[in-house]
């Protein structure tokens, strides 16, 4: 039983911070963004590249792939999203689902197919009372833990933050009160960019890379926002962890095979029982 | 001295002009009230002096400044602030979190919001409650205190008593009449309940078809005869 809520702990980890970036765009732009598996695919690459070819240790190479997929983020809305707004959200969604194909493709360009991953040192396992946690795994749940209570804190504490908020609520009063609203925006794709980023590292730890974790943690990304409530960063921090316990379940009682369709399960039960998910805001459609 | 300038100003949306040639001046402590029949342009024009809508011609200055080129936010901060009718506050926000957002860049939001809640006691008591969850009459006047977080030199305000209970129209009216000259801020005001706000104010313009047909004391313009003709529009 403790092993389970560890393994559910180590795959919501993983999920978690690039759920916190999809709420943040949807809260900010009202569509959903399909791209966020592919800019996850981009950050685990960076970070690779990093700390493999370049030599680099690990928490240097995450701090890169935060960087390179803000960037890559920022220049996504740029060069694609910000000549569509005021389109409508299931356009915007069909383009992002084209941005994800792109990324990934360009990741198998460049890189190939075959798996990659990251130079770790060799660690044994930590035992506690029969319950085994590898050392990446509490790196990965501390570092995940730590990127969602301090986006929180921005979000809450911090004048850009209340910005971003006020923003992603009205936009058009934002701009009257006297709010940079372009750039606040850009702080929030930016803020995204680097969750993005930092779950492809987390996602490097735990599994290989290869151009295909795409569309394997694109569902769980999405399920785990939908789930928490879209609007909440805290909900869908609370989602990955529902997603990571529901897939724990299948994998113990029903088979492996089922994990992938466990999403998709769970997204349709939350939606029947409570649509605006665990934490969630009703939202208004655009 | 004149705060806002505005020279035979016309605005509207897309390439269709809807106010035509608006002259108007006002100066400080002063409120000017805008009345006339529906789609006569007056929330159109108040929307052009914020940057909603488009000015397609004509002069608009803030205390010699030109606003034209400005967007919206630089307006404001220029000191041209808007409070629109509807969705006037952010909803997921707390009251204090709504008063602090709107004095953005500034590193005196503290000595702001005092001053705001001494000019409007009432948000007092309210300030930790999330902004969607008040009454009307409560967020137009959370409306106004963020508004007020700005020190703006003039003050838009579009129909602030849509929706309220009879006894808050008086209320909010009276508010900002003394507003105006506590505060010696100009206010331009759209107004619904046209009798009310010429009450309060003291000049009026009346237009119909975005054209202003009548101006002057607003109080001698209530008392006109055929002031229920020119409000609905028959006279224009």
């Amino acid at each position: 039983m403790i092993q389970m809520i560890i393994n559910t702990l180590a795959s919501a980890a993983i999920v978690a911070p690039a759920a916190v970036a999809f709420t943040l765009v949807f809260t900010l732009f009202r569509y959903a963004n399909f791209a966020v598996g592919g800019f996850v695919t981009v950050g685990a690459f960076a970070a690779w590249t990093i700390n493999v070819p370049l030599g680099c240790p690990l928490w240097v190479a995450g701090l890169g792939a935060m960087v390179v997929c803000a960037s890559a983020f920022a220049l996504s809305d740029r060069l694609v999203f910000r000549a569509l707004r005021g389109r409508s959200g299931g356009t915007l969604l069909l383009v992002s689902i084209a941005l994800s194909f792109v990324l990934e493709n360009i990741m198998r360009f460049i890189y190939g197919a075959q798996m990659k991953g990251f130079d770790l040192p060799l660690t044994g396992p930590i035992t506690i009372w029969d319950v085994r946690i590898t050392r990446e795994t509490v790196a990965v749940v501390s570092v995940s833990l730590l990127a969602i209570l301090v986006v929180g804190a921005i979000l809450i504490l911090t004048p850009i933050g209340r910005a971003l908020r006020a923003v992603a609520d009205n936009p058009s009063l934002a701009s009257v009160r006297g709010l940079p609203v372009p750039s606040v925006e850009v702080f929030g794709i930016a803020v995204a960019g680097a969750m993005l980023g930092l779950s492809g590292t987390l996602v490097g730890v735990d599994l290989s890379i290869d151009p295909n974790l795409n569309w394997a943690v694109t569902i769980p990304i999405i399920a785990a926002a939908i789930v928490g409530g879209l609007g909440s960063p805290i909900g869908a921090a609370a989602g990955a962890i529902l997603i990571g316990a529901a897939e724990e379940l299948t994998v113990a009682f029903l088979a492996p095979t089922y994990k992938g369709a466990v999403g998709f399960a769970v997204i349709a039960l939350v939606l029947i029982l409570r649509p605006q998910g665990l934490l969630g805001d009703k939202v208004d459609r655009k | 001295m004149t705060l806002l300038v505005l020279k035979d100003l016309r605005a509207g949306y897309g390439a269709s002009d809807i106010v035509h040639g608006v002259n108007l001046e006002l100066v400080p402590g002063k409120m000017i009230a805008l009345v006339g029949p529906n789609g006569a342009g007056k929330s159109t024009l108040l929307k052009s002096i914020a940057g909603v809508a488009n000015v397609t011609g004509g002069v608009l200055e803030l205390d010699g400044k030109n606003l034209i080129p400005l967007q919206p936010s630089g307006r404001a901060q220029a000191g041209a602030v808007f409070m629109p009718q509807e969705r006037n506050v952010f909803r997921t926000l707390s009251v204090s979190e709504n008063l602090a957002v709107s004095a953005w860049g500034c590193r005196d939001i503290a000595a702001r919001r005092d001053e705001v809640l001494t000019l409007l006691p009432t948000i007092r008591d309210y300030l930790r409650k999330r902004a969607g969850g008040l009454s009307g009459g409560q967020r137009q006047m959370v409306g106004l205190g963020m508004a007020l977080m700005s020190r703006p030199r003039v003050l838009l305000v579009d129909e602030p008593t849509a929706g309220l209970s009879p006894l808050l129209v008086g209320e909010m009216l009276d508010t900002l009449r003394q507003l105006a000259a506590s505060a010696n801020l100009g206010i331009l005001i759209v107004e619904q309940n046209a009798r009310a706000a010429l009450q309060r104010a003291d000049r009026a313009l009346v237009l119909v078809d975005g054209r202003v047909v009548r101006q002057g004391d607003a109080a001698a313009l209530a008392d006109e005869p055929d002031f229920g003709a020119l409000f609905f529009g028959e006279a224009a």
